[in-house]
C-alpha cells in the first residue's frame, strides 16, 4: 500500500500568556491509502493539534515550525498559501468535528449546508445540487433522507446531526477523512452505528481515515494501524493488533494496562440497610406556550423505580443521556433542582428515617451522612476558595465543629487518604490537574465521614490512567469505611470493574436489575444486549 | 497543551499580564491615578484659595511661562509676564495687553492660603507667586478666581460624588442582582419586572423632576447628598441585570449544588460561593458606570441644578460658560470640559481593558 499522506517533523508551539507551549514535538508518520489509522492519547497529548497542523486550521496562536514536511499524494503542501490550502479543504481532504451540536449553522436548512460545500469546490445546477444532497443523506442512511432537506439543524438528534456532519465530509469524495473525537458526545449505542457507517463509507470510496480518540474500544473497532501520542511525541506505531497484544513502549503498556477490568466483589447482603427507595416516580412540569395558549408539558424523567442497598454495596446505574439517572440518584439526596416545577412521589428511607418529606432544615442532620461526588472536576470546586476551605466547608456548616485545630487535622487527615499532599491545602483548584481535583472533590465528601455516596460519573471526564487511580481510591474508601455507593455511568467497563448490583435505566424507567455479573454476562433486555455489544465487542 | 507539572499562573498575574499588554488601558489608568491623585492632594496642587476672589483680575487668559524674557535674558525660575487691561474704543470690549514689565516668579514648596488635610492645618503649596502677583495658568474666570485650582478642588467633588453614586448603585445592584438571580421563580419573576421598570424609565425628566423638588434654600452639603440619592435611583438596574445573568449561569454549576449536599444555607451559599465570583465581573461594571455619572453630573450642574455653590464641581464651574458671549470673549473657562473627557475617556479605557483582561475566554491577540 502507498502512502497518502507523509508527515514529516511535524513540529507546533503555542504563543500563550504564560510564556510558549510546545504541543507537538515534531513528529512523522503516514497515512497510507484505504487505511484508518488512529490517533489515540489522553488529553493534552497533541493529538487533535496534529490532525488541525496537517490542514492548517490551528489558533491563531500557533506556531507550526518552518521545517515540518506534509506531502499529500505526492505533493509537498506544507509550502501552499492559504488560498490553495482552501482548494484542498473539504476537498481532498476534510474533517469532522467531536460536538454535533456547534459545528452545523442553527440558520440554515440541511440542504444549505450539504450543498454548500459542494458549490465552494465545483458548478452545480440546482437540479443536480438538491439530487446529490439527497443521495448524500441516503448514503448517510439517515431515515426519511426527502423530508430532512428542508430541515433545520434542531430538528435532528445528536446521531443525526454527525451524519450530517459525514455527509458533508464525503460530499466531494475526500482522499483523506480527519475525525477528531466524532462519537465522544453521543451515547453507546448511536457510536458504534456512526462507526459502522464509517466503515462502510471508507470501503465505498476507498479513502484514508485518521481517527483521533482516546477510547481504546474504539481504537480495537476501527483502526488498522495506531500512533499513540503522550505529551506532543508519538511513543508508538504499529498494526492495532500489535500494539493490543504485544505492546513495545512503556507508555502503551501503562495505558492499556489502565483500561477497568473485571473484579471480583463482595458485600454483605445481610447487611444493615441504607437507603430505601419505593416506587419512584418523579416528573417536570413545565410550562409552554403551543400556538397562544399554555400548555404544561410534563416529562416522566423517573417511572415507579424501586431500590435498596446495604451498607457496603455499589448501584451500578447505567443509560444513556436523559434517562434519568441522575434526577434519581439527586432525588434520593434531595438535590433536585428548586426551581423546575417537580412533582415526586414515593417513599425514600434513610436507615430508618423517612426523609421525603422532610423539610431543607429538618434534613439538614442528615447531609454530613449523605454525600455527591460530581462528574466534572472543573465545575464542582468554586476557584475562589482554597482547598483547605472547599474541604472544611461541610465540616462547619453541616457538623458544626467550632475548634480550629480539630478541623485542620481533619482535613490532613482526609487528604492524606485521597493522596493529596496536605501541605498543598493553602492553593487554589485551577493549580490541580484533573485528577487532583476529583480527589479534592471526593475529600470534600469523605471528610464527613458518610454513609452514602452518589459517585455521578466521577470518572468520565478524567483520561484513562487517572480513571483507573479514582477507581481504585474510591474501592480503598468504601473498604476503609462501608460506605455505600450508587455510582453512575454510561461506560460499562468502568461499572463492571466497581459495582456489585446493577440498574440499566432507559427513558425513566428500569430495563434490568440485580447483580451486576449476571447481568453483563447474561442480558435479557434487547436494549441492554446492544449495550453491552458496543462497550465490549471487538470487530477486525 | 498544557503541561502538567507546571503550575500554571493565578488568575490575578495573568489579569495583570493581559492587562499591560494593552496600552490603551495602561493610558486609563494612568487618567484614573492622576485623577485620584489631583484629587486627594487638590489643597496642596492649587496655587491659590480656589473661592478666593479678585476684582482686579477678572477674566485673565492663560498665563504661559517663561524661562527667557523678551530680551533673551535666562532666568532658571520660571516666569509669566502679567496684563494691562485696556480698552477698545471701536467695540467697547475691554482687552489684554502683555505687560513685559510685570514678571510673576514661581515659587516651589512654597507657603501661601491655609488649608486642613487630614485634620492638620497645612499652608504649603507645590507652587505659587509671591504676595501681590498672580498668575493663571488656565486663566481666571468671572470673579478673578484661578481656574486652575478650582479645577483640582472640582476633581475632589466630582469624584467623590461619583463615588457615592457608584457605592450606593453596587451595593443595590449586587443584593438586587444575586437574590434574583439564586432564589428564582416567582421572587425573580418579581424582582425583574421592577428592574425592566427602572431600566425603561426615562432618566432625565425623572432626575430633573426630582432635583426639581429640592428646596432652593437647601444646605448645599443636603443637596450634595440628595443629588447622590437621586441618581442611584435608576443607575442599580443594568448592573442588576449583569449581576442576575451571571448568578443564574453561576448557580447551576456542580459547586453550588456540592456546597448545598454539604448543608450550607442559602445567606452561606450566596455570601461564600456566588459573591466573589460575580466580583471581577462588578468590578469592571463599575469602572465603566464612573464616567456615566461624572457626565451625568457635570451636565446637572452645568443647568445650575446639581451641586451648590460653595461647592466646586466642573460641572458647576462650566455653568459660567451658559452664554455664548462670555465663551466668545473668554474661551479658557471651558476648560473644566478637558477636565471632564480625560476623566471619562481615562474609566472608560480602563474598564474595557480591565474587561477584556478578565474575560478567561478572550482569544489571545496574534503576536
Amino acid at each position: 500500500m502507498s502512502n497518502l499522506v507523509e508527515i514529516e517533523n511535524l513540529r507546533v508551539k503555542f504563543n500563550t500568556d504564560s510564556g510558549i507551549v510546545n504541543a507537538v514535538n515534531g513528529i512523522s508518520f503516514n497515512i497510507r491509502k484505504g487505511e484508518t489509522l488512529a490517533l489515540v492519547g489522553e488529553s493534552g497529548s497533541g493529538k487533535s493539534v496534529t490532525a488541525r497542523g496537517i490542514i492548517r486550521l490551528l489558533a491563531n496562536n500557533a506556531v507550526l515550525s518552518k521545517d515540518t514536511k506534509i506531502t499529500f499524494n505526492g505533493k509537498n503542501i506544507n509550502t501552499y498559501s492559504e488560498k490553495e490550502y482552501q482548494k484542498i479543504r473539504g476537498k481532498k481532504i476534510s474533517m469532522i468535528f467531536q460536538e454535533p451540536m456547534s459545528s452545523l449553522n442553527p440558520i440554515y436548512t440541511i440542504e444549505n449546508q450539504i450543498s454548500e460545500v459542494l458549490k465552494i469546490h465545483d458548478k452545480y445546477s440546482d437540479i443536480e445540487l438538491k439530487k446529490k444532497c439527497l443521495e448524500l443523506l441516503k448514503q448517510v442512511q439517515i431515515p426519511e433522507p426527502e423530508s430532512r432537506l428542508s430541515q433545520y439543524p434542531h430538528q435532528l438528534s445528536g446521531g443525526q446531526r454527525q451524519r450530517i456532519m459525514i455527509a458533508i465530509a464525503i460530499a466531494n469524495n475526500p482522499d483523506l477523512l480527519i475525525a477528531d473525537e466524532p462519537t465522544t458526545a453521543l451515547d453507546v449505542t448511536v457510536q458504534t452505528e456512526i462507526l459502522k457507517l464509517l466503515q462502510s463509507l471508507q470501503k465505498k470510496y476507498q479513502m484514508s481515515i485518521l481517527f483521533i480518540t482516546h477510547d481504546l474500544t474504539i481504537v480495537r473497532q476501527i483502526s488498522d494501524r495506531v500512533c499513540v501520542m503522550y505529551n506532543g511525541d508519538i511513543k508508538e506505531t504499529g498494526y492495532t493488533k500489535e500494539i493490543f497484544t504485544n505492546p513495545q513502549d512503556d507508555y502503551t503498556k501503562h495505558l492499556l494496562s489502565s483500561e477497568p477490568e473485571e473484579r471480583e466483589l463482595f458485600y454483605d447482603k445481610n447487611g444493615k440497610n441504607i437507603i430505601t427507595g419505593n416506587n419512584l416516580n418523579i416528573t417536570f412540569n413545565t410550562k409552554v406556550k403551543v400556538a397562544g395558549r399554555n400548555k404544561t408539558l410534563s416529562i416522566k424523567a423517573v417511572n415507579n423505580i424501586s431500590l435498596n442497598l446495604k451498607e457496603g454495596e455499589t448501584l451500578g446505574i447505567v443509560g444513556e443521556s436523559g434517562s434519568g439517572k441522575t434526577t434519581l440518584g439527586q432525588t434520593l439526596l434531595r438535590l433536585v433542582d428548586r426551581e423546575s416545577n417537580t412533582q415526586i412521589s414515593g417513599d425514600i428511607n434513610f436507615f430508618d428515617d423517612k426523609i421525603d418529606q422532610l423539610s431543607r432544615k429538618q434534613f439538614k442532620p442528615f447531609r454530613n451522612l449523605m454525600q455527591i461526588v460530581f462528574q466534572d472536576p472543573y465545575a464542582s470546586l468554586n476557584p475562589r476558595l482554597s482547598v483547605k476551605q472547599i474541604i472544611e466547608e461541610g465540616l462547619i456548616v453541616a457538623q458544626n465543629i467550632k475548634n480550629k485545630k480539630e478541623r485542620l487535622d481533619k482535613i490532613e487527615n482526609i487528604m492524606n487518604e485521597v493522596g493529596l499532599e496536605p501541605s498543598s491545602m493553602q492553593r487554589f483548584p485551577h493549580e490541580f490537574s484533573g485528577g487532583q481535583r476529583q480527589r479534592i472533590a471526593i475529600a470534600r465528601s469523605f471528610v464527613l465521614n458518610p454513609k452514602f455516596v452518589l459517585l455521578d460519573e466521577p470518572t468520565s471526564a478524567l483520561d484513562l490512567s487517572i480513571q483507573k487511580q479514582i477507581l481504585e481510591l474510591l474501592l480503598q474508601l468504601q473498604s476503609n469505611y462501608k460506605t455505600t455507593y450508587i455510582f453512575i455511568s454510561h461506560d460499562l467497563r468502568v461499572i463492571r470493574s466497581i459495582s456489585h448490583n446493577l440498574i440499566v435505566m432507559k427513558n425513566g424507567s428500569i430495563l434490568e436489575q440485580g447483580e451486576a455479573k449476571s447481568i453483563l454476562n447474561n442480558p435479557q433486555n434487547n436494549y441492554t444486549k446492544n449495550l453491552i455489544k458496543s462497550a465490549f465487542e471487538i470487530v477486525y | 497543551m498544557e503541561n502538567s507539572n507546571k503550575i500554571p499562573n493565578s488568575y490575578f498575574s495573568l489579569v495583570r499580564k493581559r492587562f499591560f499588554a494593552n496600552r490603551v488601558g495602561i493610558l486609563g489608568l494612568f487618567f484614573v491615578f492622576f485623577l485620584i491623585f489631583t484629587a486627594v492632594f487638590a489643597d496642596f496642587l492649587s496655587p491659590y484659595n480656589p473661592a478666593g476672589r479678585d476684582s482686579d483680575r477678572v477674566f485673565y487668559p492663560p498665563q504661559g511661562i517663561n524661562f527667557f524674557d523678551e530680551d533673551y535674558n535666562f532666568s532658571l525660575r520660571p516666569f509669566a509676564y502679567g496684563f494691562i487691561e485696556g480698552f477698545n474704543p471701536d467695540t467697547f470690549e475691554p482687552t489684554m495687553e502683555t505687560d513685559y514689565s510685570q514678571k510673576n516668579y514661581i515659587y516651589f514648596f512654597t507657603r501661601g492660603w491655609e488649608y486642613k488635610f487630614l485634620g492638620i492645618n497645612l499652608d504649603i503649596h507645590l507652587f505659587s507667586t509671591k504676595e501681590g502677583s498672580k498668575i493663571f495658568l488656565l486663566g481666571s474666570d468671572a470673579y478673578g478666581r484661578d481656574m486652575l485650582s478650582r479645577v483640582f478642588k472640582g476633581s475632589r467633588v466630582t469624584l467623590l460624588f461619583a463615588l457615592i453614586v457608584v457605592s450606593i448603585t453596587t451595593v443595590i445592584g449586587i443584593l438586587v442582582g444575586i437574590s434574583s438571580g439564586y432564589f428564582a421563580g416567582k421572587f425573580d419573576i418579581a424582582t425583574q419586572r421592577i428592574t425592566e421598570l427602572a431600566l425603561a424609565f426615562p432618566e432625565l425628566p425623572l432626575y430633573l423632576s426630582l432635583v426639581a423638588i429640592l428646596p432652593r434654600q437647601m444646605d448645599p452639603f443636603l443637596v450634595f447628598i440628595f443629588m447622590a440619592f437621586i441618581l442611584s435611583s435608576l443607575k442599580w438596574a443594568q448592573l442588576s441585570r449583569e449581576v442576575r445573568g451571571k448568578t443564574l449561569s453561576l448557580r447551576r454549576l456542580d459547586y453550588i449544588k456540592a456546597a448545598e449536599a454539604l448543608g450550607s444555607n442559602d445567606m452561606r451559599i450566596i455570601l461564600k460561593h456566588l459573591l466573589p465570583n460575580v466580583t471581577s465581573h462588578v468590578i469592571v461594571s463599575v469602572s465603566l458606570l464612573i464616567p456615566s455619572v461624572i457626565l451625568t453630573e457635570s451636565f446637572f450642574s452645568f443647568l445650575g441644578l446639581g451641586i451648590q455653590s460653595p461647592f466646586v464641581s466642573w460641572g458647576l464651574q462650566l455653568n459660567s460658560a451658559q452664554d455664548l458671549r462670555t465663551i466668545g470673549s473668554y474661551p479658557w473657562v471651558l476648560s473644566p470640559v478637558f477636565a471632564i473627557l480625560i476623566s471619562v475617556l481615562g474609566f472608560n479605557a480602563f474598564g474595557d481593558a480591565l474587561r477584556d483582561a478578565i474575560d478567561p475566554y478572550a482569544i489571545t491577540a496574534k503576536k
